[in-house]
């Protein structure tokens, strides 16, 4: 997919920098198609690809949110540690102060 | 695609590490459980929700100041190598 995100590229081209069968890049096409990642344009017997932007975005969105999600209860847990009944934050590593 | 975030946590660079190293500490925040082995080219595999795990491994490891790992979901694709 980093390879698409410089343009459109046939099957051939982009097995040619994975270790594994033409027929298998093929297939791994046909998911990411799929699932709305990359879109296919035939020119004869060939097949093209390029990154389906809608999906990407989609895509970039839900890895935003799920970390966005995280980090807040990250930061969250954080502030309770901070919390009032020991002015000093709380020693985790059992060194005594 | 490439994702930045940043956050301050209010607390000291020791306790902020072990929010985000620690079993115990990650479970209060994103793990349900988890098994790390803190050092380079040491794994980790945190279950985030049950059924749902995240694993790889630690590429750099500065105590109080830095960690960085691999990331894949369990059941997919093998997570990439992330650059020399």
């Amino acid at each position: 997919m980093q390879l698409l995100g410089r343009g459109e590229l046939g099957v051939s081209e982009l097995a040619e920098h994975f270790p594994v069968s033409r027929s298998a890049i093929s297939q791994h096409l046909l998911l990411l198609a799929d699932v709305g990642l990359v879109t296919a344009r035939k020119e004869g017997r060939r097949r093209y690809y390029s990154l389906d932007t809608r999906g990407m975005a989609r895509l970039r969105e839900s890895l935003e949110s799920f970390w966005t999600n995280e980090l807040d209860l990250l930061v969250a847990d954080a502030a309770r540690l901070q919390t009032p009944h020991d002015p000093h934050p709380p020693h985790l590593q059992g060194e005594t102060p | 695609m490439t994702i930045d975030k940043s956050v301050f946590l209010p607390v000291d660079p020791d306790t902020a590490f072990s929010l985000i190293t620690e079993p115990e500490r990650l479970r209060r925040w994103q793990t349900v459980a988890a098994r790390v082995d803190l050092r380079v080219g040491g794994d980790y595999r945190w279950t985030i929700t049950p059924g749902h795990s995240a694993a790889g491994t630690f590429t750099e490891v500065e105590p109080g100041r830095r960690v960085v790992f691999t990331w894949g979901w369990e059941g997919s694709a093998p997570q990439p190598t992330p650059p020399p």
